[in-house]
């Protein structure tokens, strides 16, 4: 049916002046719907883009390296039926090397691979192998005690020299083997590095990590690979910048904060401009650690840390060292360790339906976020709880209780929300918007997202949908729940069912 | 029998627990002041591997124990009775803020000094640079271009209206 009115407007002659004026406001009214467009677009929650190209890589040394052929076959089972697709190995320079307690170096070709005891790396690399799961290998402390400057300790001031030595080996053994390098594990801190800081409580480990990335890059072209994939940082996401004399005397605890360990490695100063005479360094991409404090939404106090939710910290410090010419522009950043604690961590633990939620949440601020080419979950079993402090340094460990299982096998909401994690958030504007993925799809499948009613205790399907290709999947909703849980039947006949979600 | 075995199984008191209270406190994000030095020290003491290493609770709770030594209010001195007690954030106003506070309820709009800050009563202290220097660049480029756009539509009309007008 015609409008009459636009009809007459348009048939009538005499309505022309109104024409004109609504011509006349033209531009007005298109800066106006531009703006509006604007306001509305900045107004969408950040898009849940398909991410094919990210990988997830599950670490697990408890359940894979140190432990019999049958145990690391169990586990890498579950590992499969978890969806798991990529491993991160760390692997200790002390623990393959000849004589690594001596002071003294032995008298041997550090070059020879067939100069090492790989072990039980040799067994777990050949398993990734067969499965074909890409491997990030992150070389790493604790180092020979002859490979030390004072010879004292398994950390402290690392020989270069040696070190590319040693990685000639490591990549002449694994060259095939291994996607992804990585040089150190947490350099930042004082497990892993020492000394962090210099008796005027400035950083001492940058440079020291600096010279062991050039030794080791420098050490895998050596073996024959032109140009070697190694990730650079690997950091630990809390410290800080400076500390004062008399906590560099009595204190040996202190990490420096990841983003002053970047600038300090990269020869920058606070403004991240050069400060020296360095060279650009060509890491493949930047590595980090992201863990946070309870939510992935923290937001740490010191400016220089960087957690899960305030990734855009390094984004930006990458784009300025890049400015610098300090590293290749848009590099990739890595987030090559992650968990959320949960209990019976009694300090930084949350709730174990919490871990799942958060778990979750962390990976869907990685999965969109353009920079990201990796997310991580560290452990399958929690550690024992951890020590006192210093236990770590003093030859101790820090128990992570981020895991899957408990300690004793008890598996956690973790474990089933893993393989499908779910993200449930307000929409602006009301309703719900849902992101997910299954985890060990290899193309489309079909799955069921099912909500609580709010009278609990009934659960129904609220949509049955078709992943994409890559496992992921949204929707917006403006069905109200209690929570809300996800269910997957594998092609070979397997259910998964994740643990119920709240909103977060 | 039991009263016996309870007493041998409950903590000895509530100052045992101070530290684990402070460092609950400190990674549940919650405020660190309203404790004495001594609680500070056994927090640090106290603290475990993880929280000490993946947490910025050491250095959070260092400030604290800082600020409480050199009264800057965020603790009591050591020793001192604690605002209220472990677990309890408020913080009592120095005489000069109560003062300030009472003075400024009751007089002219004469400048104060509030924890540091100077304050005029009656003014909005309302920083306009900074606030448009927190807008996102796009939205600024978007406003610089719809303030053009619309003088330029504005101007425009005016023409058209005065030319209108002389033709009448």
């Amino acid at each position: 049916m015609c409008n009459p009115l636009t009809t007459t407007a348009l048939a009538a002659p005499h309505t022309a002046p109104r024409a004109r004026a609504v011509a006349d406001r033209g531009p007005l009214a298109l800066l106006i719907t531009l703006l509006l467009l604007f306001i509305w677009s900045a107004a969408l929650p950040v898009s849940a883009s398909a991410r094919p190209d990210e990988t997830v890589f599950f670490e697990a040394p408890g359940d894979l390296i140190q432990v019999s052929p049958q145990a690391r076959a169990k586990a890498l089972e579950q590992l499969q039926w978890l969806g798991v697709k990529a491993l991160r190995v760390e692997l200790a320079w002390r623990d393959v090397a000849p004589n690594p307690t001596s002071a003294r170096m032995p008298s041997f070709d550090a070059t020879d691979p067939a100069s090492y005891a790989w072990g039980n790396y040799d067994a777990l690399l050949a398993e990734a192998q067969r499965l074909k799961w890409p491997v990030l290998l992150t070389v790493t402390a604790p180092v020979p005690k002859w490979a030390t400057a004072a010879k004292k300790d398994y950390l402290t001031y690392p020989n270069a020299r040696d070190f590319k030595a040693f990685m000639t080996a490591v990549g002449r053994h694994y060259g095939s083997e291994v996607s992804l390098y990585a040089i150190w594990n947490e350099p930042n801190h004082p497990a892993f590095l020492l000394p962090q800081f210099l008796p005027d409580g400035k950083p001492a480990s940058p440079r020291v990590y600096r010279s062991l990335f050039a030794a080791g890059y420098e050490g895998l072209q050596t073996s024959g690979i032109p140009r070697p994939k190694v990730l650079m940082g690997e950091t630990a996401p809390f410290g800080s910048d400076s500390i004062t004399r008399q906590e560099a005397k009595t204190n040996s605890l202190h990490d420096v904060a990841p983003l002053a360990f970047l600038r300090e490695a990269l020869c920058l100063n606070s403004q991240y401009h050069a400060s020296g005479t360095c060279e650009e360094l060509h890491p493949y991409g930047y590595s980090h650690h992201a863990y946070t404090v309870g939510s992935p939404t923290y937001k740490p106090e010191g400016r220089d840390n960087v957690t899960i939710g305030v990734l855009p910290r390094l984004s930006s410090a990458l784009d300025k060292a890049a400015k610098a010419h300090a590293i290749p522009a848009h590099l990739p950043i890595y987030l090559t360790e992650f968990g959320i604690q949960s209990y019976p961590n009694r300090q930084l633990g949350v709730p174990q339906s919490k871990q799942a939620q958060y778990d979750a949440l962390a990976e869907h601020i990685a999965w969109s976020n353009p920079r990201v080419a990796a997310f991580s979950q560290y452990l399958l079993h929690d550690d024992k709880l951890g020590g006192k402090p210093g236990s770590s340094v003093h030859g101790g460990f820090i128990g992570f209780q981020t895991g899957l299982e408990e300690y004793d096998g008890k598996r956690k909401a973790l474990y089933y929300g893993f393989p499908v994690p779910l993200v449930v958030s307000h929409r602006h504007g009301g309703g719900y918007s849902l992101w997910g993925l299954v985890r060990p799809a290899t193309a489309q499948t079909k799955l069921a997202v099912l909500a609580e009613s709010s009278r609990g205790h009934h659960w129904r399907v609220l949509r049955a949908l078709t992943t994409k290709t890559d496992g992921s999947w949204s929707f917006d909703s403006s069905t109200s729940a209690l929570a809300w849980r996800v269910r997957w039947q594998s092609p070979t006949g397997h259910v998964y069912e994740g643990p119920p979600i709240a909103v977060s | 029998m039991l009263v016996l075995v309870l007493t041998v199984v409950v903590p000895s008191g509530a100052s045992a627990d101070v530290g684990t209270t402070i460092e609950e406190r400190c990674v549940n994000h919650q405020s660190l002041t309203g404790f004495t030095l001594v609680d500070y020290r056994r927090a640090l003491q106290e603290m475990e591997a993880s929280s000490n290493q993946y947490s910025e609770c050491f250095k959070l709770i260092s400030n604290a124990e800082l600020a409480a030594a050199t009264g800057a209010g965020a603790g009591a001195g050591p020793g001192a009775a604690v605002a209220a007690g472990p677990g309890v954030s408020a913080i009592t106003p120095t005489p000069a803020e109560s003062r300030a506070v009472q003075q400024a309820a009751h007089s002219s709009p004469a400048a104060l000094d509030l924890g540091g800050h100077v304050v005029l009563p009656g003014v909005v202290h309302v920083n306009i640079a900074s606030a448009a220097s927190k807008l996102p660049a796009s939205l600024l480029a978007m406003l610089a271009f719809l303030l053009t756009g619309g003088t330029v539509a504005t101007g425009r009309s005016v023409k058209s209206r005065i030319a209108r007008s002389r033709q009448r």
